[in-house]
């Protein structure tokens, strides 16, 4: 039986979850075809980060002297990066998702929001990666962990919902609008330095830091800093308004997104 | 009463051509009426009633809206207006191989075409043999399929799709696949189908092979049903139609 008409929100979600192995197979496709011809394969995952790492610590560690706390400023912005390129490099490749595979949309029929999904589920083993690289880094400087690490977790899970979030918007506007493809990356580019990345949140002065707190990734990258390299608990009330806004804009994208599918097929 | 496999009623398809893509595109349809986008009719009220176990052929000139009616039927998109029932499982050969990913290996492709036509895993994996007898290529299932020629490719695409399990199969212009040993092969599995008692929907310009396949055809002309009946009798309607034309 074919619908036409009115579309439901958990019915949306238990179609993803009838289609979980095209999922894990699209997931898969994605891994392979991104590692198969490179040399270097998945230390790419490591590569990049590093060397922006590098790169800031220079810059901002050592020629402008930013102040890092007690922690080394080279920690606190592998850290900010790994989580932050997880966020970014998804959000970016998830921008091709539907206008990349349009064989996949005007060919063949499956929620299209898998597509999305798969491409940021493929961004996960990178950040694992370099968050073992992190560990390791961790150790070398003589920091220990404690159970306060532990908040990496949900903190981890709050980011994968707004990546797919904002993934979902980008992915559905670009089928209508390439202008998405140039506006990406920059709005990306200026986010970046409007979260707490190459710089911590206690150096930001206090009345902006309010303005930098209705950005969720504020909330986000300050948790996991403060669970990893303070071994405390985060700012509650900063990462319950990241997990609102989270919430807020992952339902609405989603809802937009679902309106918008059946268009797909026809104007991509 | 036999049970009704499809029914379509008084389905309408819209297309736009040249949508505005651009802001200085939108600004000029806003000033001057004859910019803004026209609008296709592909389908114009459209209404079928198949039953279970049928075979039946679409034909009409190019343009006429098959593929439009065709892609309906796989739910690759919707109609602007009207409604649509279909009862059982759908299984399309109209685009066939669109989902093989080049990098990947003929196996790793067969796994994943599969589960985008909506197979389970375990399915696949009971009915890889069958699926690489059919298609044949056995010594190149380790190869990636950017290596494969484009007959190997079709054959191994054709292979997946048509070993899945479906109530109402759609073809479109699929006898016309691979050398003519695979045609003759791909036809005597269409042939096996066709007696196994499924829905078969066949959109095809080879009017003797529908002759020989349906029970039914109907004629689309301009998105609109001129005929629906006995295949002989629309066949020659049709042909009238293009001879009068000339």
């Amino acid at each position: 039986m074919v619908k036409t008409g009115n579309y439901n929100f958990l019915e949306d979600l238990r179609g993803v979850w009838q289609h979980r192995e095209l999922l894990y197979f699209l997931t898969q496709r994605e891994l392979e075809v991104r590692y198969k011809q490179a040399f270097f394969g998945i230390a790419w995952a490591i590569i990049t980060p590093l060397s922006q790492a590098v790169i800031f610590a220079l810059i901002f560690g050592v020629f402008l002297k930013v102040s890092s706390g007690p922690t080394p400023y080279l920690l606190l912005v592998f850290s900010g990066l790994s989580f932050w390129n997880f966020f970014s490099q998804s959000i970016t490749m998830a921008t091709f998702a539907l206008t990349g595979n349009y064989n996949l949309v005007t060919k063949s029929v499956f929620p299209k929001e898998i597509l999305v999904i798969s491409t940021v589920l493929a961004r996960v083993p990178d950040l694992l990666f370099s968050f073992v690289v992190l560990l390791a880094m961790m150790f070398y400087y003589h920091q220990g962990l404690s159970l306060a690490a532990l908040w990496v977790i949900p903190t981890f899970i709050i980011e994968v919902i707004l990546t797919l979030g904002l993934g979902l918007f980008f992915a559905a506007t670009n089928v209508f609008y390439r202008d998405v493809t140039a506006l990406a990356p920059l709005l990306l580019m200026l986010w970046m330095y409007l979260t707490p990345i190459v710089y911590p949140l206690s150096s930001v002065p206090v009345h902006f830091r309010l303005l930098l707190s209705l950005n969720p990734m504020t909330g986000i990258i300050s948790a996991i800093r403060s669970g990893l390299l303070m071994r405390q608990s985060p700012d509650l009330l900063l990462l319950a308004f990241s997990l609102v806004l989270t919430a807020a804009i992952f339902i609405v994208s989603y809802l937009q997104f679902k309106k918008s599918e059946k268009g797909f097929a026809d104007i991509i | 009463m036999k049970q009704q496999a499809v029914i379509l009623e008084n389905v309408w398809k819209k297309y736009r051509i040249g949508a505005p893509k651009k802001l200085t595109e939108m600004l000029a349809g806003w000033v001057s009426a004859d910019n803004r986008q026209k609008e296709f009719w592909a389908l114009q009220g459209v209404g079928v009633k198949i039953q279970k176990g049928e075979v039946v052929g679409i034909i009409g000139p190019n343009g006429s809206g098959k593929s439009t009616l065709l892609k309906i039927l796989s739910g690759i998109t919707t109609p602007t207006k009207g409604s649509i029932f279909i009862n059982g499982k759908v299984a399309s050969l109209l685009e066939l191989g669109a989902g093989f990913h080049p990098e990947l290996t003929g196996l790793e492709n067969i796994y994943l075409y599969g589960v985008i036509l909506g197979m389970k895993k375990k399915e696949i994996d009971e009915k890889l043999p069958e699926i690489v007898t059919f298609s044949g290529i056995e010594q190149f299932l380790e190869t990636p399929v950017k290596h494969y020629s484009s007959g190997m490719y079709i054959r191994l695409a054709f292979a997946v799709a048509i070993n899945l399990d479906f109530d109402i199969l759609l073809i479109d212009e699929i006898m016309a696949v691979g050398d003519a040993e695979f045609q003759q092969k791909s036809l005597k599995k269409i042939h096996e189908i066709v007696n196994s008692g499924k829905t078969v929907i066949i959109v095809s310009h080879d009017l003797e092979k529908l002759k020989n396949l349906c029970h039914k055809t109907i004629l689309l002309q301009k998105g609109k049903i001129i005929k629906n009946g006995e295949t002989k009798l629309v066949v020659s309607r049709y042909l009238q139609n293009l001879s009068n034309e000339n």
